[in-house]
């Protein structure tokens, strides 16, 4: 988590970026990585670094329903004209089909090289694109619905402690009032093991 | 209202589109990217009988005096100084096509001889027989409507470097337009003459109700001729009415911007830098208020800002007219300065996002 420093600065426990409040971002890269939601940005921000690309920018665009508007103003600011990398990465949640759907007609919206298919690049001669939607494709390379707490959770699929977890959410669902479904359960999943892991 | 407009080779702008303007349009960008001469343009094209329309401009940027050569008066509104270019500014205004054309002309012949005074003035003046005619320079100005014939005027210097100005048409009836500049405050003759053309309709109250956002104390205003000049006074409850540019630059920018949108009804106006003298808690209701008068009196208001708060109030004050609003953003980019249009949903969420947008 950002920690505020004497400084008026926010710098960033995971990338060590510092920050300045109340200062309006600008774009500063020509690659960006546009993240749907503050779990999806922090990940990646955390993948940028993991994997030492700091000449890439990764941005929230906040809810999915707000990635038009988004891209028309990113579209509008100064040096987008510098961008020569433009990905969106964001849940397939439970309808793929829809999942891409958004993501493509807001490229198209601003007349961007629009990807047929997620996890590939479409360019012309100033910019390329690319969508990435998670947690990403089965074995048959079809993506998954699902979201990219799926994906986290699949790097730990063989730790007993997700049998309790599982058995934890079913015992919640069975007490639920009127028999609604919980709420983002795979928010509450991967809480749940966080919250058991030492 | 102008929805649209191209621009070239005026000033700094090689060849600037504005493909979307409304009735409430904001424009922003850095510093040197052209929001003031954007406004000037757009004021040239509407402000065509004066003598100085073009030294005025001049005279907002705060240039005392220029030499009455075609360089010294005409040159500095052309790119790159450039005398040799065409500036154009097309418009299309409420669905009409319109533009016109500034061309530099340094063999315009003047239509009259210079006279010499005789020694008895009743008999008339004399004219030398074997003089020839000398040409003057001037700036060739061609207005088309749309309509049959266009309109030609001649911005004139002499060979004796005496400036004129020339209409080969009929100059009435022409669209308003006011510039509010930046720094410069309008004469307080020309404040009352407004405010008082308003009194005479009884619609001096929309003008207290506007300035009643800054000082809520206001009762009444009214115009007072006690020296050379009148001037606007207010009542705040003191035992004497005090003159409204005594109670700050805020009150005095404010009372500027809605007489001009009142008396300019129908019409355009200009506003350079708008938020200047305003605290920033005031902005949203100050421009709820220019909306409803923009609307209630058919004008159309294009405002420079560089200030982020002044977006945001521009966001918050005109949420009941989302289709009214425009911010345009200039951007310089490589060797043009180019428009970037944002809508108000745009708008807002740019906000919402914290993006830097100016």
């Amino acid at each position: 988590m950002p920690t505020t420093s004497k400084k008026r600065t926010v710098t960033c426990k995971v990338c060590g970026s510092e920050f300045y409040p109340g200062e309006k971002w600008q774009i500063w890269s020509d690659k960006l990585l546009l993240a749907e939601g503050t779990d999806v940005h922090r990940l990646l921000i955390y993948a940028v670094t993991y994997y030492q690309k700091f000449d890439v920018q990764v941005i929230n665009f906040g809810g999915i329903d707000e990635l038009r508007l988004f891209i028309e103003n990113l579209h509008n600011m100064a040096n987008f004209s510098k961008v020569t990398t433009l990905v969106i990465a964001r849940d397939a949640e439970t309808n793929v089909v829809s999942a891409i759907d958004k993501v493509q007609s807001a490229i198209q919206n601003v007349n961007l090289p629009v990807p047929i298919e997620p996890f590939q690049y479409k360019s012309n001669e100033h910019i390329k694109t690319a969508f990435m939607l998670f947690p990403g494709h089965d074995d048959h390379g079809q993506c998954r619905t699902g979201t990219v707490e799926d994906l986290c959770l699949a790097t730990v699929a063989d730790d007993p402690l997700l049998d309790c977890v599982n058995n934890f959410l079913k015992c919640a669902q069975k007490n639920q009032e009127n028999d609604e479904e919980i709420k983002h359960p795979w928010k509450s999943k991967i809480y749940a093991y966080l919250a058991g892991i030492r | 209202m102008v929805t649209e407009t191209t621009i070239r080779n005026f000033k700094c702008f090689k060849h600037l589109t504005l493909p979307d303007l409304a009735r409430i349009t904001v424009i922003g960008g850095k510093n040197n990217v052209g929001k003031t001469a954007l406004l000037e343009a757009l004021f040239l094209f509407f402000d065509r009988t004066p003598l100085n329309m073009i030294l005025k401009q001049y005279g907002w940027r705060g240039l005392a005096n220029v030499i009455t050569t075609p360089e010294g008066m005409w040159a500095p509104i052309f790119r790159e100084y450039d005398l040799n270019q065409q500036i154009s500014i097309s418009a299309s205004i409420d669905g009409n096509e319109e533009s016109a054309r500034y061309k530099y002309n340094p063999n315009f012949m003047l239509e009259s001889l210079p006279t010499s005074e005789t020694p008895d003035d009743s008999k008339g003046k004399s004219v030398r027989t074997d003089i020839e005619p000398i040409p003057s320079f001037s700036l060739d100005i061609e207005y088309d409507d749309g309509s049959k014939t266009k309109k030609k005027s001649h911005l004139i210097i002499s060979s004796k470097g005496a400036p004129g100005i020339k209409h080969d048409y009929d100059s009435t009836g022409l669209r308003k337009a006011i510039f509010l500049p930046a720094k410069l405050q309008i004469s307080p003759k020309e404040t009352c003459d407004r405010f008082s053309k308003l009194t005479k309709t009884g619609r001096e109250q929309d003008v207290l109700k506007f300035l009643k956002l800054i000082e809520t104390r206001l009762k009444n205003i009214a115009v007072i001729t006690e020296g050379p000049e009148p001037v606007i006074y207010g009542d705040i409850g003191l035992p004497e009415m005090i003159p409204i540019s005594f109670m700050g630059g805020g009150m005095v920018r404010l009372l500027d911007v809605i007489l001009a949108i009142a008396w300019c009804e129908n019409a355009v106006v200009f506003v350079d830098e708008v938020e200047n003298g305003i605290h920033r808690s005031l902005l949203p209701k100050i421009w709820e208020a220019i909306g409803n008068a923009a609307e209630n009196y058919k004008c159309q208001v294009i405002a420079t800002t560089h200030s982020y708060e002044c977006l945001e109030a521009v966001h918050k004050g005109l949420a009941s007219r989302p289709g009214d609003v425009r911010y345009i953003r200039l951007e310089s980019e490589r060797d043009n300065i180019t428009a970037k249009t944002s809508n108000y949903e745009m708008l807002g969420s740019a906000i919402r996002h914290n993006m830097e947008m100016r």
